[in-house]
């Protein structure tokens, strides 16, 4: 492996002038974007009639992607954070890669709730009006927090690349962006003073940042867990929330872990090491997923009311919601097990083509969490039109869900493109001698 | 030999003829027979009951089939009738509702004719018609009248029943050895509280419990019931009286705290210390780039 200073040097050309694919690719993630943007002024001009959301199912993929994309953000905070603060040295390539997806599935999926309002221009009643008892008010407060805390962790474990690329000699790069490096480096020299600061500064967001976003995502669960619907009201949400959102967070990982390796060739920094590590950390998500789907079920099954059992029936009907669930319960709960469990089976691409698949199942779970039971209420709705009771999304709801991926792309090619995508100053802390600043120690030992 | 042959011959004869009259006979006494017992069985049965007002309703249920296979009939004439011993006093015809029964509601105050002991026998008929059987029934009835009273002595609650009749004169008389039910209306049924049974006086005593609960200023409707008795039938007179414990059925809060006005303070606090306590790290760490900043 080189030393950090070359490590910077090859990774900093990767941050010089961009090439002319590298434009088109933004401009055709820019496209699509501002397709979504258009799609999302339709539906302020409309109204959600254009929507597939109605009087009985009145939430759809927008929440479905909410929650998928909350969870990653979590799972993403989670991972980079605990890796920090437990001073994994193995996972320090990786943790640059953890803190963009919970930023940018942080910023693209926030708003997802927000499309759901009929009345957008209201938007400012939350924060004026807000009533502390009600989970949305816990969910806004608890997201807007999350999202300033992991935007600070994100810059903090910048401010020493930043230094390097300040310092660095030959950066071919325009001099306000020079300049910008300079003012983000906060004048940091690598003195011991200024290391013990850093390295303070890090460990008291990461350790904030974990409650906050185990807290964040279980209030996110109980919005459902609250509500006295089918297949909602569970006491097992908030734990089960948590342990998809970090499952789906690792998948997203191991994806773009494969992405930058083959794209940016940093096979000598993201290595077969890292795939096992985290492809074991997913055989493990899997089992405890695994473990909580069942609970939820057999739980639901077993005292089953008269909508639940026309709930739980749907899931089973290959007619209405039983492909959908087939296809998550093989992808979140077997071929895992099979495909990474067995040796066999396990190479990086079989791990990241079974993450991708994962990834996909987890977001039809959420989408199996919110629209079934909306169309499966306790008291149904009579003498309507069907497309008044069951959701169908429509080309505005595609349209933004697209659009919504396309932006993170975007965050993850223009992010990469301002700094490293591996945190080449903290590898250079290999051998990190910081001590962590929550220490267990017993007395006397 | 001829003779002989002509002999079995006639016998012969008179043979077939009779089978066949016989035959005859039995195919025409048998299709009556059939006619009639295809016909299906009905049942008339009558209640009688005394309102609270003194209102007085005479009801008929029509029935047809056998055994468990009972089925109501509806839209049935029922013709109603005084029985006057030598003669009937023809009242009304009735039609048989949805359930197969039919009310005659006789207002407080008319007078039936009766028998020397007061006791008026209604006759109740049904026809029939071309796949039912006829049926009838007949009822004897009798007016009763209820007073009920209430007393406290010594703090105790008594509550008093008499029971009145007519006489042959006229004259109401005391009804000894009645049974009467005492309970209580609640919102979808009666409490029952206890049994009397009235004296040579025609009264029924009974100690009222304290712990009942009223309306909120402790009203409460008492009710003195006969079950089907022989004439009476089956008899209802109520009376409200303040001897409830008052409960107050003011709409409490409702338990789910999301519907409250304010939060609960044990939320409030939480809320404040959990963000009061991130908000002060995030400022931490910040203050740790601000001295790495000024150390650079």
């Amino acid at each position: 492996m080189e030393n950090s200073s070359d490590l910077m040097k090859k990774l900093a050309r990767n941050l010089e002038t961009p090439s002319r694919q590298w434009y088109i690719w933004v401009i055709i993630l820019s496209a699509i974007v501002l397709f979504g943007v258009y799609a999302l002024i339709r539906q302020i001009q409309e109204g959600q009639i254009i929507t597939g959301m109605r009087d009985n199912a009145v939430w759809g993929i927008y929440t479905a992607n909410f929650i998928f994309f909350m969870g990653l953000s979590y799972a993403g905070a989670l991972v980079s954070c605990s890796f920090q603060l437990l001073r994994i040295q193995w996972a320090k390539p990786l943790l640059r890669m953890a803190e963009l997806i919970t930023v940018s599935t942080l910023i693209v999926g926030a708003p997802y709730i927000l499309f759901c309002l009929g009345r957008l221009d209201r938007i400012h009643y939350l924060f004026m009006y807000g009533r502390i008892q009600s989970p949305i008010t816990w969910d806004v407060i608890a997201i807007s927090t999350d999202l300033v805390f992991c935007a600070a962790f994100l810059y903090f474990t910048h401010i020493r690349d930043f230094a390097k690329l300040r310092d660095l000699e030959g950066l071919k790069v325009a001099k306000w962006r020079k300049k910008l490096y300079a003012i983000l480096a906060l004048n940091y020299r690598g003195t011991p003073l200024q290391k013990k600061y850093l390295h303070q500064a890090h460990d008291i967001m990461a350790a904030i940042i974990i409650p906050t976003a185990v807290i964040a995502y279980s209030l996110l669960s109980w919005l459902f867990g609250m509500s006295l619907k089918p297949g909602w009201h569970s006491t097992i949400f908030g734990p089960y929330f948590v342990v998809t959102a970090a499952y789906s967070g690792i998948a997203l990982l191991i994806i773009i872990m494969w992405l930058y390796r083959k794209s940016r060739k940093l096979e000598d920094y993201i290595t077969n090491k890292h795939f096992n590590y985290m492809a074991f950390g997913l055989v493990l998500l899997t089992m405890a997923y695994g473990y909580f789907t069942f609970s939820e079920y057999i739980t639901d099954w077993y005292n089953q009311t008269s909508q639940m059992s026309a709930l739980l029936g749907k899931f089973t009907d290959m007619s209405q919601y039983g492909a959908l669930q087939s296809f998550h319960v093989l992808f979140t709960m077997f071929v895992p097990l099979i495909i990474i469990g067995l040796p066999w089976f396990r190479s990086i691409n079989s791990i990241t083509l079974v993450s991708l698949f994962i990834v996909i199942a987890l977001w039809v779970k959420r989408y199996l969490i919110v629209v079934p039971p909306l169309e499966t209420p306790f008291i149904p709705i009579q003498d309507v039109r069907p497309e008044y009771v069951q959701y169908s999304m429509s080309w505005v709801e595609i349209t933004l869900t697209v659009s919504g991926l396309a932006l993170i792309v975007l965050i993850f090619t223009i992010a990469s493109k301002i700094a490293p995508i591996i945190p080449v100053a903290e590898i250079e802390d290999v051998e990190d001698t910081a001590k962590p600043i929550i220490r267990f120690q017993t007395k006397g030992v | 030999m001829i003779i002989k042959l002509m002999k079995m011959k006639n016998q012969i004869y008179k043979s077939v003829y009779s089978l066949i009259v016989g035959f005859l006979i039995l195919s025409l006494f048998g299709t009556s027979l059939s006619m009639a017992q295809s016909k299906e069985r009905t049942r008339l049965r009558s209640y009688f009951y005394i309102h609270d007002n003194g209102d007085r309703e005479i009801s008929v249920l029509l029935t047809a089939g056998r055994g468990r296979n009972m089925q109501n009939v509806s839209n049935a004439p029922i013709s109603m009738e005084v029985d006057m011993g030598d003669s009937t006093l023809f009242l009304t015809e009735l039609i048989t509702d949805a359930e197969g029964s039919a009310n005659l509601l006789v207002e407080a105050g008319y007078t039936f004719p009766a028998d020397e002991e007061g006791i008026t026998t209604v006759l109740a008929s049904y026809n029939g018609n071309d796949t039912l059987r006829s049926a009838s029934t007949d009822i004897e009835i009798k007016d009763v009248f209820l007073e009920i009273s209430f007393d406290i002595e010594d703090s105790v609650k008594i509550l008093t029943v008499q029971a009145k009749e007519f006489n042959n004169e006229g004259e109401l008389i005391p009804v000894e050895e009645l049974d009467i039910n005492i309970g209580v209306q609640r919102l979808y049924s009666i409490l029952p509280i206890d049994e009397i049974e009235t004296d040579e006086n025609g009264i029924g005593i009974l100690e009222f419990p304290d712990d009942i609960p009223g309306d909120s200023i402790g009203l409460i409707k008492i009710l003195a019931r006969i079950d089907e008795h022989d004439y009476f039938g089956t008899v209802t007179k109520t009376s409200s009286v303040n001897w409830g414990i008052p409960v107050s059925y003011e709409l409490k809060r409702l338990p789910r705290q999301l519907f409250t006005d304010e939060a609960p303070l044990w939320m409030i606090i939480g809320v404040f210390i959990a963000l009061v306590g991130a908000w002060y790290h995030f400022f931490l760490s910040v203050y740790k780039l601000v001295k790495l900043k000024n150390e650079g």
